[in-house]
């Protein structure tokens, strides 16, 4: 991005802003809009857990090993959009590819066949590649299409992000700082995305495992392992949500137990929550009965 | 023994004096000379005096201990011969340990009939022809008079009279010059004197002018007492644990930048909401009554936590004040977590420039609005974490924008937070935790708070104050915002 001369530029997001003064805004007013804007998860438990649902205008992490459900959280919230007070359909930013269509296809409710009809797919290969689609995803929304069939596009998922960092990056510090220039900007435009059309961005990501104990809220026992979300604390820092995937072996023999954890959220506490996969989806259970 | 001419000259139509002194030495080779303009003197005696002054610098320019100074006004020198200070006050004093003749001006040629009553007596020298003389005092009067004037007071700075002489040494000669040595050496008596002059004529000049506070010598000025007085009285606003007020001194200070930077999940917003929040307590209540500006460059302001946190708020005020709210005093109402709602003026900004236009804003912004008593900006450094390809443009623009919040604070009287995450950076051959974009950033705030995990709770560290010693202590955040840790052992009096 090269910087401006000393004027701020018009921004290349959608026209109806005005760029003369800033205006500021009174959150009373933002408050019933923030409230019903949630992207529900389809079960009350887990919504519970995020007070109603994925928050609109912020980016949400899921982190969790391979196998931990992410992939299929995301399939599930796809499906769920168009039927949510969102009534949104989603783009799918497919990084870990191929696209998982036939678990889409499972997950697809047999009473609404067309809800595939408002799932877009786009693969992605390499960050540039992420970020010219993020253009162009922004230039799409701030001109959408008026048809009775296509809904407006609210909710953004991308899995994963970690994937997109494996290749091109060694562990040189000019490379890495390089690569945590990347995530800014990334999130920047994201966030940015998010907020001038109220979209839920939800963005998941791989473990990596933790040598030294950290402490705090980055790290978590997974596996019987100590793990950490990859991409670090600078990536760590452009999130606002994240959303610890855990599964332990349980100790009456190999029934496994998952967990989602809130790792930090600027209004959640921090509380976990059980839950389960199956064909259907992702669903929440009671913690068991001692 | 060298000779020092002076003279004096008055512009009553552009309200200017100048003042000259030209040195020769006994064989009549060029030494150096000085001229001076005075904005605003048009006093012939006063002028005089100030020439004879000028003398004495240019003697003490050029080393010379033993000299003449010759000067046409009469008034002048039996002021000084009798060590009365007349109405020119010390200035004649600092003449007092040279001869001093009088000088013929010749027979012409008043460029001021104010000067008519002058004494003329016959010239000293017998090398140069009088006129000869007089038109290089004159010259060197015009040159004076067509300087730009540097001087604004009544005084003029010792540093400006130095460049005038260089300007006025070489461009004159007939004779062979020797310019005058470009070192410019005082001793300690003179600076004194100076200092006492120019202390005087201000005030008088202040008084003239009529300026509102009479104990101050420069228009803006403030003395330390009133600073002090007002320092003392200065409300802090309040961060919702008594711990956290405890290291801040009473909480965040107004007219200071406070920097607040952490890692993810630590607590920064909401600490950021919780100032946002407490800056609305009533007056009666102990707050400051005030409204905040809360920038976001982060889309971490979530509207319903800060709900939550106003609740809170308000269920501690009722807790701590129960009486105050019986009393149902006419004008305050009832306290409601959406009347703190609407007391946040909410920016949200998606790029650098954004955050530079609104801080530019801010300045017009805060002159409407005078209500406001804190800015919080979370989070400052984001976005200039991408790459930038010129990174002194990065660190111009930075400056600009502490500078700018700086003088923002000071101004309008309000406190400034800075919220900041963190990076890893490798030193000494390790990676140690510090705030993002340090070298850049780091010495412009006032304050700098961090807060840290520690095992599983969570600390804040006094990093940076110029009053306070650096301290740490455990916070807490709960679902009505920060509060202080619990502690199992003691039952801790909540106050705000």
């Amino acid at each position: 991005m090269r910087p401006p001369a000393a004027k701020p530029l018009v921004s290349t997001s959608s026209s109806s802003y005005n760029q003369h003064e800033p205006r500021p805004e009174n959150p009373l007013l933002l408050l019933a809009s923030s409230r019903a804007a949630k992207l529900s998860l389809g079960c009350p438990l887990l919504d519970r857990l995020l007070s109603g649902g994925l928050p609109a205008a912020s980016v949400t992490e899921i982190a969790g090993e391979s196998a931990s459900g992410k992939t299929q959280l995301c399939l599930q919230l796809a499906l769920l959009a168009p039927l949510s007070p969102l009534s949104s359909s989603s783009l799918f930013l497919c990084s870990d590819l191929p696209f998982p269509l036939r678990r889409l296809r499972l997950l697809a409710p047999k009473s609404h066949p067309d809800l595939l009809d408002h799932v877009f797919v786009a693969a992605v290969h390499s960050p540039s590649d992420l970020l010219s689609l993020l253009s162009r995803a922004q230039h799409h929304l701030s001109h959408p299409t008026h048809s009775p069939h296509r809904l407006p596009t609210r909710v953004i998922l991308l899995d994963s992000i970690a994937s997109l960092f494996r290749a091109d990056f060694d562990a040189s510090p000019a490379d890495l700082k390089r690569r945590s220039g990347l995530f800014f900007k990334i999130s920047a435009k994201l966030k940015e995305l998010a907020y001038r059309h109220q979209c839920v961005v939800v963005v998941t990501n791989q473990v990596v495992d933790v040598v030294e104990g950290n402490t705090g809220n980055t790290m978590a026992w997974s596996s019987g392992r100590q793990v950490s979300p990859a991409l670090g604390l600078s990536w760590a820092n452009c999130v606002n949500t994240r959303l610890f995937l855990t599964r332990e072996v349980g100790s009456d023999g190999g029934s496994t137990r998952r967990h989602m954890k809130v790792a930090f959220a600027p209004h959640l506490p921090e509380r976990t929550c059980e839950f389960v996969i199956r064909r259907d989806g992702v669903f929440g259970v009671e913690p068991a009965q001692r | 023994m060298p000779k020092i001419n002076v003279d004096a000259a008055v512009s009553k139509s552009s309200a200017k004096g100048a003042a000259a002194a030209f040195c020769r030495s006994n064989d009549g080779l060029y030494m150096g000379a000085s001229a001076v303009v005075f904005k605003g003197i048009t006093d012939p005696a006063i002028l005089e005096t100030l020439a004879c002054r000028e003398a004495m610098a240019l003697a003490d320019d050029l080393i010379i201990n033993r000299l003449q100074v010759a000067s046409d006004c009469k008034q002048v020198i039996t002021d000084v011969k009798e060590g009365s200070l007349g109405k020119f006050g010390p200035g004649p004093a600092n003449t007092s340990c040279f001869a001093v003749s009088h000088q013929t001006k010749g027979s012409t040629e008043r460029r001021n009939p104010a000067t008519a009553r002058r004494r003329t007596l016959a010239p000293r020298l017998p090398v140069r022809a009088d006129s000869q003389a007089r038109a290089l005092r004159h010259g060197h009067a015009i040159l004076a008079g067509s300087l730009p004037p540097f001087v604004r007071g009544p005084l003029p700075p010792a540093s400006a009279v130095h460049l005038r002489r260089r300007a006025a040494a070489p461009s004159f000669s007939a004779a062979p010059s020797r310019l005058a040595p470009a070192y410019f050496g005082r001793d300690m008596k003179n600076e004194i004197q100076e200092s006492v002059d120019i202390l005087k004529a201000v005030k008088g000049a202040n008084k003239f002018k009529g300026a509102e506070e009479p104990s101050c010598v420069l228009k803006g000025a403030q003395n330390a007492w009133d600073m002090l007085s007002e320092e003392q009285s200065q409300k802090h606003i309040s961060t919702g644990s008594s711990d956290l007020n405890g290291i801040l001194g009473g909480g965040i200070h107004c007219k200071e930048v406070t920097e607040i930077g952490g890692v993810p999940g630590v607590g920064k917003t909401q600490l950021g909401i919780q100032l946002a929040i407490n800056v609305q307590i009533p007056v009666d209540y102990g707050g400051l009554g005030g409204k905040a500006v809360y920038i976001d460059t982060e889309g971490s302001f979530m509207v319903e936590r800060v709900y939550q946190i106003a609740e809170g708020c308000i269920s501690d005020i009722m807790e701590y004040f129960p009486h105050h709210h019986h009393k149902a005093s006419s004008g305050k109402g009832n306290l409601q977590p959406e009347g703190f709602l609407s007391g946040i003026y909410y920016f949200r900004i998606c790029s650098y420039t954004e955050q530079i236009a609104v801080i530019n804003y801010l300045e017009k912004f805060l002159g409407e609005h005078k209500d406001v008593r804190i800015v919080i900006i979370d989070s400052v450094t984001f976005h200039f974490r991408q790459d930038f390809d010129d990174l002194a443009l990065r660190t111009r623009v930075l400056s600009g924008l502490s500078l700018k919040l700086m003088k923002l604070s000071k101004t309008y009287n309000l406190a400034v937070v800075l919220l900041n995450q963190v990076t890893t950076k490798f030193t000494e051959g390790s990676f140690q935790l510090t705030l993002a974009l340090g070298d850049s950033w780091s010495h412009s705030c006032t304050n700098r708070l961090i807060l840290y995990w520690k095992g599983n709770e969570r600390c804040a560290y006094l990093d940076k104050s110029p009053s306070l010693p650096v301290a740490s202590t455990p916070y807490a955040v709960t679902s009505k915002g920060v509060r202080d840790a619990a502690t199992p052992n003691c039952k801790r009096v909540r106050i705000m």
